[in-house]
């Protein structure tokens, strides 16, 4: 090893030295394709970040939207009736499952989970042509009050807001 | 056989071409072929350095577009939460001209229809373009437009006096307006947009419904 070592540096046939410039030209085209390649990198991370935020940003919109929608209001605003998610939920109120996903462009395909906080109910509200196979599922949730029965017994719950979209590859 | 000879003859004389070619000791081929190499690498270099700045210079009117996109988008969005009933359901929108500096704001085109707001811009050439969907029903009518087009085709205007005859899921309804709606608007930056939320009514003989739509207009 160190004979090896004294005999390359004493060498003096200058190999690569006419070629030194060559050398230098190959290190800053690499060193420039790496500063190209962590920059696209950079980018890229950046522009799925932006894009997975403005996502969650729509889910939040619409979850704030939903939670203040004047038929499933309880007793006073700002609370969730029971009795209402029970009447949307039914197989048989098509008609009121229309009217709350009306206002939305059809182009939107999302479903609406709530659940009280202690997992003992739970109501989604679909309009039935969500196909959740192999799509990505941008959620959002907001906290709320549901209000059950009549008695006026209110349990903390959430809403989840879920949103369909094909994959972005 | 001379045909042979021929042959051989070339071949011994670039076997000397050969020998003296490497026999040469000044190396001029050598010093060339290098030189030549670094100009065209130093090219190739200088060349995706400026590739990449004017690339960096397109993003930046990229963003300047989509940014003018997305607050409009947000902005119609945003009457859309809108309930029925309440208050606010009128805004009225400003585009924002600190937003609009690397781009020439006479070569913007903005426009929108029922279903997404796009943003163009052409620039010699090569024309760069930003496009949002809007999550809420949207028609780029003015109230007095929608009215008149639904009483054209229902012979009713849809509001509350007069709600169309249709029945349930209104999929005439429905898919006339969005029909209707797919055309885009052009929308001038320098006059403020209007932003409504209505209601057109529907009925199928015994029960009115509403269903609401977000107006955009100029």
């Amino acid at each position: 090893m160190n004979l090896n070592m004294s005999s390359f540096i004493s060498d003096e046939r200058a190999f690569l030295e006419p070629n030194n410039d060559i050398i230098a030209t190959a290190m800053v085209v690499i060193g420039f394709v790496v500063f190209a390649a962590i920059l696209s990198k950079t980018f890229i991370a950046f522009d799925d970040n932006s894009q997975a935020l403005e996502n969650y940003e729509h889910a939040a919109m619409i979850a704030q939207d939903i939670a203040s929608y004047p038929p499933l209001q309880g007793s006073r605003p700002e609370l969730i009736s029971a009795e209402s998610l029970d009447r949307i939920t039914a197989p048989s109120s098509n008609e009121e499952r229309y009217m709350f996903f009306q206002r939305f462009s059809p182009n939107l395909n999302f479903y609406v989970e709530v659940v009280t906080d202690d997992g003992n109910y739970q109501w989604t509200i679909t309009d039935g042509a969500v196909s959740r196979n192999g799509r990505d599922v941008i959620a959002s949730s907001l906290p709320i009050v549901i209000e059950l029965g009549s008695s006026a017994r209110c349990v903390p719950g959430t809403i989840t807001v879920k949103i369909m979209q094909n994959k972005w590859e | 056989m001379k045909k042979r000879i021929e042959v051989n003859s070339t071949d011994s004389s670039s076997l000397v071409a050969t020998k003296s070619l490497n026999d040469d000791d000044t190396a001029w081929v050598d010093l060339l072929l290098s030189k030549t190499a670094l100009i065209i690498a130093t090219v190739v270099i200088i060349a995706a350095v400026y590739h990449l700045g004017s690339i960096s210079s397109d993003m930046v009117k990229k963003n300047e577009l989509e940014v003018i996109a997305i607050d409009l988008a947000s902005n119609i969005d945003s009457v859309g939460t809108v309930h029925s009933g309440t208050d606010n359901a009128v805004k009225i929108y400003n585009f924002d001209s600190s937003a609009v500096q690397e781009i020439d704001s006479n070569r913007l085109n903005i426009s929108v229809s029922g279903e997404y707001v796009s943003c163009t811009f052409s620039d010699d050439g090569n024309k760069l373009s930003a496009v949002r969907p809007l999550n809420y029903r949207t028609l780029p009518f003015s109230p007095k437009n929608l009215r008149n087009i639904l009483t054209r085709e229902f012979s009713a205007d849809g509001n509350s006096s007069q709600p169309v005859n249709s029945i349930f899921p209104y999929t005439d309804l429905t898919e006339f307006l969005s029909i209707a709606a797919a055309e885009e608007l052009s929308l001038n930056i320098s006059k403020e947009v209007n932003i409504e939320k209505t209601q057109v009514f529907v009925t199928d003989g015994n029960e009115v419904n509403e269903l609401e739509y977000v107006l955009v207009y100029q």
